[in-house]
């Protein structure tokens, strides 16, 4: 048995255990329009865990993403077909979006604040779902800023715009925002990218600290970023899922000859 | 498998893999030099083998240093980081070889007198070059990518142990019988012991091998000693 050893050529899945996978997704074809973009794609997500999702442009990592929680649904001729459920509940066929949204939550990856101050910015998901009293308001926003890590720079200029802060620190109140309806799961679209080290890091202790709370997939191009942050990564590639597993065997040990490649820097 | 997309880090794997064939090829000389030195009572050889020493320890902090700028500059991932990791403990063993080899030559320096070689050197020599052929044995696997000559070597550790242990009643029976043989048969264990140690060191490359490799240490690598110290026969 020489160098072309152990590597399998097509598929290898490691998947968390059973009873820990709050959200799957299971044999899923994604088509905008008459192009196929996933072809039975497995995801399965664990539960107050890290999952990231890498794979060159193009391999339909973000599409994946967003068929978790309905974005498609906003756009005609985008439709999926399989299976994807939320604690067994199934997600595809579901009627109130609305209320999918409020638990599933999204940031993305240029930072979205709404053209109003920093605390409507936090309160609005919370309006929209909850009646609250000014108070109950004050203790949910302040809560939801200290968890992503925001609160000592904001605490005294809540009115002010949330388009008057940084680019990291608009970030982290897209979190705030996200977080303040206590959604079961956060998905993230590559949050980093538009973002200096530093602000990087901040954002990478907050997602630390948050999955204590709640479950996060993550779509990162950063494989650095990918492997420091995250318990599970799955690499994708021309809309297949090709290798999922534990975050220390995909970058130490993977399976696969095309993850390999490309977590290396190999890929032609 | 591909080459890196990005031409430097591939180059730089490559410096870094011939640095330690170098490295390999200057260790094995050594030994080799450094057995036919005790055992032949070749003192010029000796001279020349504890000199040739500290060419392997600059090989060993270059290696280091070609594997610590790949870490920090390339955040090598799966096989290259196992294969830069490996690098590293193999050029640690390998200099460690050479340590042991410098040392031999030093002691037939202190025991030779010119004169042609005895029993002894016979024994030492038999010993030595089953070393010696072991250590080839092992860097020809590392060169080869080959996981299952690594294996076969390191399966083989105990047919040295046990040339150790005879080797060692052998020299404690001389000096019993001829106590003027004590200072010579004396620094004579100590080369003995050196040329087990390298026979270990080969076992230990042989480890990384396989972690190199598949990714997982061998299983069973808490190997068992074949050695055992038993008192001398009486007198």
């Amino acid at each position: 048995m020489t160098d072309a050893i152990a590597l399998e050529d097509e598929r290898h899945m490691a998947e968390p255990p059973a009873d820990t996978i709050t959200l799957r997704a299971r044999g899923l074809d994604f088509y905008y329009g008459k192009t196929q973009a996933l072809f039975g794609v497995d995801a399965p997500v664990a539960r107050n865990r890290v999952t990231a999702l890498i794979g060159p442009s193009g391999c339909g990592k973000s599409t994946l993403l967003r068929t978790f929680n309905r974005m498609y649904d906003l756009y005609p001729g985008q439709r999926a077909t399989g299976e994807v459920t939320l604690e067994g509940e199934d997600l595809l066929s579901l009627r109130d979006i609305a209320l999918l949204r409020s638990r599933i939550g999204m940031v993305f990856q240029k930072p979205t604040p709404f053209p109003m101050s920093i605390y409507d910015n936090v309160a609005f998901g919370v309006r929209l779902y909850q009646n609250k009293s000014r108070r109950e308001l004050d203790g949910i926003v302040e809560n939801a800023l200290r968890r992503a890590a925001l609160w000592d720079e904001v605490k005294d200029k809540l009115k002010a715009s949330g388009l008057s802060l940084s680019g990291g620190q608009q970030q982290r109140l897209c979190v705030a925002r996200g977080i303040a309806v206590e959604p079961e799961i956060l998905l993230l679209d590559e949050p980093a990218s538009a973002l200096d080290p530093i602000s990087t890091a901040k954002l990478e202790e907050t997602i630390d600290q948050l999955k204590k709370d709640f479950t996060i997939v993550i779509v990162t191009h950063n494989l650095a970023q990918a492997a420091r942050i995250s318990d599970y990564t799955g690499f994708m590639y021309l809309g297949r899922m090709i290798e999922f597993g534990p975050t220390e065997e995909l970058f130490v040990k993977p399976s696969t000859r095309r993850a390999q490649d490309y977590v290396q820097g190999r890929f032609g | 498998m591909a080459d890196h997309t990005v031409k430097s880090y591939e180059d730089e794997l490559t410096a870094l893999d011939s640095t330690l064939a170098e490295m390999g090829d200057l260790a094995l000389e050594q030994v080799n030099a450094a057995v036919e030195a005790i055992s032949g009572n070749d003192l010029k050889l000796a001279r020349r083998t504890v000199d040739g020493d500290a060419r392997l320890d600059l090989l060993e902090v270059r290696t280091e240093q070609l594997a610590v700028r790949l870490i920090a500059l390339r955040q090598p991932l799966a096989r290259d980081l196992r294969d830069i990791l490996a690098a590293m403990k193999i050029a640690g063993n390998l200099e460690r070889c050479g340590d042991l080899a410098k040392n031999i030559a030093k002691r037939a320096l202190v025991v030779g007198d010119g004169s042609p070689p005895d029993a002894s050197g016979e024994s030492i020599r038999r010993m030595g070059q089953l070393v010696a052929a072991r250590l080839a044995q092992v860097l020809a696997a590392q060169r080869a990518r080959d996981v299952d000559a690594a294996i076969a070597v390191w399966r083989r550790d105990s047919d040295i142990d046990e040339l150790y242990d005879s080797l060692f009643r052998e020299l404690l029976t001389r000096m019993v019988g001829d106590p003027r043989s004590i200072a010579a048969c004396a620094h004579l264990l100590f080369v003995a012991k050196n040329l087990e140690r390298i026979g270990d060191h080969a076992t230990n490359i042989a480890e990384s091998i396989h972690y190199q490799i598949v990714g997982d240490p061998i299983p069973g690598a808490g190997r068992p000693k074949a050695e055992s110290l038993r008192s001398p026969p009486e007198a």
